[in-house]
């Protein structure tokens, strides 16, 4: 007898129990993510104000999107710089910190401690931060002073567009860090101590040990976060909320605050749902493109 | 042992994600025909539910009439009204509906209820059935929530009851309208002007005579406006703004009142475009640009007003009536002014923006002929919109009562009264507020910070540019 008539023998006739287990897991994911998935597609074709039903208008807000919005591609073009600070930055700086805390014996506090800001209220680490970006009274150009920056000098954090986005993404960078030290720490230490102790013994140099072992092995989680912060970074919308309201002079605009101005506060569901969908779509490309870079060849 | 236990479980937490990890790039299994069914039929099944869904939002095509058909028989009299007024202010609030349940005719009672989001709360109590009778409406959002059906059109019950809106302070009423449509009653007018620090002042003119070029007055005209900024601005031996004459940051939010103290226009309400003179855009962008200039620097980006007026670092800042009563709060003592925005250097008038609340009937309210007897009756009472006026520091937006001593006697109100000819509510327009964030605003801060090599001819056109845009939008 194969395994395969053994496997055959063994399956229960009914499935009940089981569809009944995962029934709730079931609804919840059509509840919450399916049906808006599918509502927000449908509602991207309409026109749509919530009090009034849906008017069939077929590609008239994509039309819109690409060739009357004056700032929602600019938000996009916004939204590339925070990108491009916070993702290569949570990957290298978690990365490096990992490894660097990996058989300390103080490694748990450190973890700790770096975790702590992901356990605050964006809204209230924002109140904070504003407070720290003053250009005048803040903390961080205090410091600056005190290191000897002339005032005309300081920067002006969340107030000037040059500086903006990267003020953002520095405060976005101490909140998410400390989680994604966390799980690198994981696959650290997941890492076969007898992988290591061969390439110990065959003579490996640090960095060949780091760029040929250790980087290989972590890249499935490499792959994980950098996938969730490319989501994270192009969701961004709270701090901008809560700091700028997409200013200076529409540099911290980004896509989802668009898409919340225009459900939320004109209630044009149809033309946010529109842009909700390329923005899913803009995702999507992102993440095959990371997943690309962290594919495991050999 | 506190930080080995919060590890132990930050890493149990996380380590399915890690130990697994290898899993996620496993897709084969995702992609087998089977699994791919079974998504297919998901979706199909999502997609049913969802249609049948929005199926069920169709359009209400009951006449208002036979809403409000007056029987209010099987209708409670304990109405609810929603607000965006919060924290003390919503006590002032509910003390003046205290006012009208006790002395209403028809023995209806108010409850106020406080919200953040209106607009996103209506549309939740909508698809939940449980909307408010009441709100107290900021009236600059009727053009864009009114064409969205959030509303009652209420002028076929005007018509049928007779009812005379001449009464209401004509702009107000404008702002209420949409399409000709009218879709609420005006309560309160909030004129938005500039408030002075006389302390300031008077600090200043301490040692100085009226003659002394340095001499400050209280500003009429932009050249007096410029004059005081720059002499009620402080600086420290570095350079630095200890005390700023004008709180410029608000410069941006104040395009369109700057226009109208010229006479001037911002769009053309009757077709939705920007429609701005170019002169006086550019005399407006160019008084702007005077003060961005300005060396030494006359403000610093960031600060509070209310703070920093009530602890006498600001002499001057844009500001409603209820800023008055903002600042007192902090200092009592402190003594100020509120002027209309000064007169432009071409046709010029003191002038100002318009805002205020007003009352509607959301479409959908559960007890509508209760809710209209109850607006109806407070908007013409000359006792509950006086109460009002006293409790919550507002002028009434009914004309009526402008003569009345407690209204005449009342300086601040006085001096409003005597300029509001040339106030102007914003545009009627929907989308106004996104042509202000999308066009105006960030245009004005590029020229302010020298962006994109800004210039006052270029930032006009980009206000236009944009702005059509963003208006034809919303047209769509």
């Amino acid at each position: 007898m194969n395994h395969q008539n053994v496997a055959k023998m063994k399956r229960p006739k009914s499935n009940k129990a089981g569809y009944i287990f995962i029934a709730p897991a079931v609804l919840f994911f059509l509840v919450f993510t399916a049906i808006p998935i599918v509502v927000a597609v449908y509602l991207s074709f309409t026109r749509y104000g919530v009090f009034d039903a849906p008017r069939w208008i077929g590609l008239r807000n994509y039309i819109n999107i690409f060739t009357v919005d004056p700032v929602f591609l600019q938000s996009f073009r916004n939204v590339s710089v925070y990108v491009a600070i916070v993702v290569p930055s949570v990957v290298l700086i978690s990365m490096v910190v990992a490894f660097m805390l990996n058989n300390r014996k103080d490694a748990k506090v450190f973890r700790s401690i770096y975790y702590l800001p992901a356990l605050l209220s964006i809204i209230a680490a924002s109140a904070v931060w504003r407070f720290m970006f003053d250009p005048t009274y803040g903390t961080l150009n205090q410091i600056l002073r005190l290191l000897g920056m002339q005032s005309q000098n300081l920067p002006q954090w969340i107030y000037h567009p040059s500086t903006a986005m990267a003020s953002i993404a520095l405060m976005s960078l101490w909140m998410i860090l400390g989680i994604n030290i966390v799980i690198y720490s994981a696959a650290v230490r997941g890492i076969p101590k007898e992988v290591v102790e061969a390439a110990e013994i065959d003579g490996a140099s640090s960095m060949n040990m780091f760029w040929r072992i250790i980087f290989p092995l972590l890249r499935p989680t490499t792959f994980f976060v950098m996938t969730m912060t490319i989501i994270g970074s192009f969701q961004l919308y709270d701090q901008i909320y809560a700091l700028t309201s997409g200013g200076p002079a529409g540099s911290t605009t980004t896509p989802v605050f668009l898409i919340y101005m225009n459900a939320f506060d004109s209630f044009n569901m149809g033309y946010a749902s529109a842009q909700s969908v390329i923005l899913f779509i803009v995702i999507i490309v992102f993440t095959l493109l990371s997943q690309r870079l962290t594919r495991d060849d050999y | 042992m506190y930080f080995k236990c919060i590890d132990n479980i930050l890493l149990l937490y996380y380590n399915p994600f890690v130990i697994d990890s290898a899993s996620i790039c496993q897709y084969e299994k995702f992609c087998s025909w089977r699994m791919f069914m079974k998504k297919l039929t998901l979706l199909f099944l999502s997609f049913v539910i969802a249609l049948a869904i929005l199926g069920c939002g169709g359009d209400d095509d009951t006449s208002i009439l036979d809403v409000f058909d007056g029987n209010n028989g099987n209708e409670s009299t304990n109405l609810v009204i929603w607000g965006e007024v919060p924290g003390t202010d919503a006590d002032d609030i509910r003390e003046a509906m205290a006012f009208v349940s006790d002395n209403n005719p028809y023995g209806i009672s108010l409850e106020y209820v406080p919200v953040q989001g209106l607009g996103v709360r209506l549309a939740a109590a909508r698809l939940a059935g449980d909307l408010p009778d009441l709100v107290l409406w900021p009236r600059p959002d009727t053009a864009t929530y009114a064409p969205k059906g959030f509303l009652y059109e209420l002028h076929e019950l005007v018509e049928r009851d007779g009812m005379n809106t001449d009464i209401f302070y004509a702009e107000a009423l404008r702002e209420l309208k949409h399409d000709s449509a009218l879709y609420g009653l005006p309560v309160d007018i909030d004129p938005w002007g500039i408030w002075v620090n006389m302390g300031m002042v008077e600090s200043h003119n301490a040692d100085l005579t009226p003659s002394d070029p340095d001499y400050v007055t209280v500003p009429t005209t932009w050249d007096e406006l410029y004059h005081a900024a720059v002499q009620l601005t402080r600086h420290d031996q570095s350079g630095n703004v200890t005390a700023t004459g004008f709180n410029i940051n608000a410069l941006r939010g104040a395009f369109y009142s700057f226009l109208l103290t010229m006479g001037g226009e911002i769009i053309d309400e009757n077709n939705g475009v920007v429609n701005i003179d170019d002169t006086k855009g550019t005399a407006v962008l160019e008084f702007f640009n005077d003060f961005y200039r300005h060396d030494p620097p006359l403000y610093t980006r960031g600060i509070d007003p209310i703070d920093a007026f009530a602890g006498n670092r600001l002499a001057m800042t844009f500001g409603p009536l209820y800023f008055e009563r903002q600042v007192k709060a902090r200092n009592a003592s402190i003594d100020m002014q509120f002027i209309s925005v000064p007169a432009g250097p071409i046709d010029g008038v003191q002038s100002g923006v318009i805002g205020g609340y007003g009352l509607v009937i959301p479409r959908g309210a559960k007890n509508p002929n209760n809710a209209w007897d109850i607006m109806q009756w407070w908007t013409n009472d000359q006792e509950a919109l006086l109460a009002y006026t006293d409790i919550y520091s507002a002028l009434p937006a009914n004309i009526t009562l402008w003569e009345s001593d407690s209204i005449k006697n009342h300086p601040l109100f006085s001096s409003v009264i005597d300029e509001i000819e040339h106030y102007r509510v914003r545009p009627v327009v929907p989308g106004y507020i996104n042509f202000e964030v999308q066009a105006v605003f960030p245009t004005i801060d590029k020229l302010e910070l020298e962006m994109d090599n800004m210039t006052v001819a270029k930032a006009l056109e980009e206000i236009k540019r944009i702005g059509d845009r963003t208006l034809a939008l919303e047209r769509e």
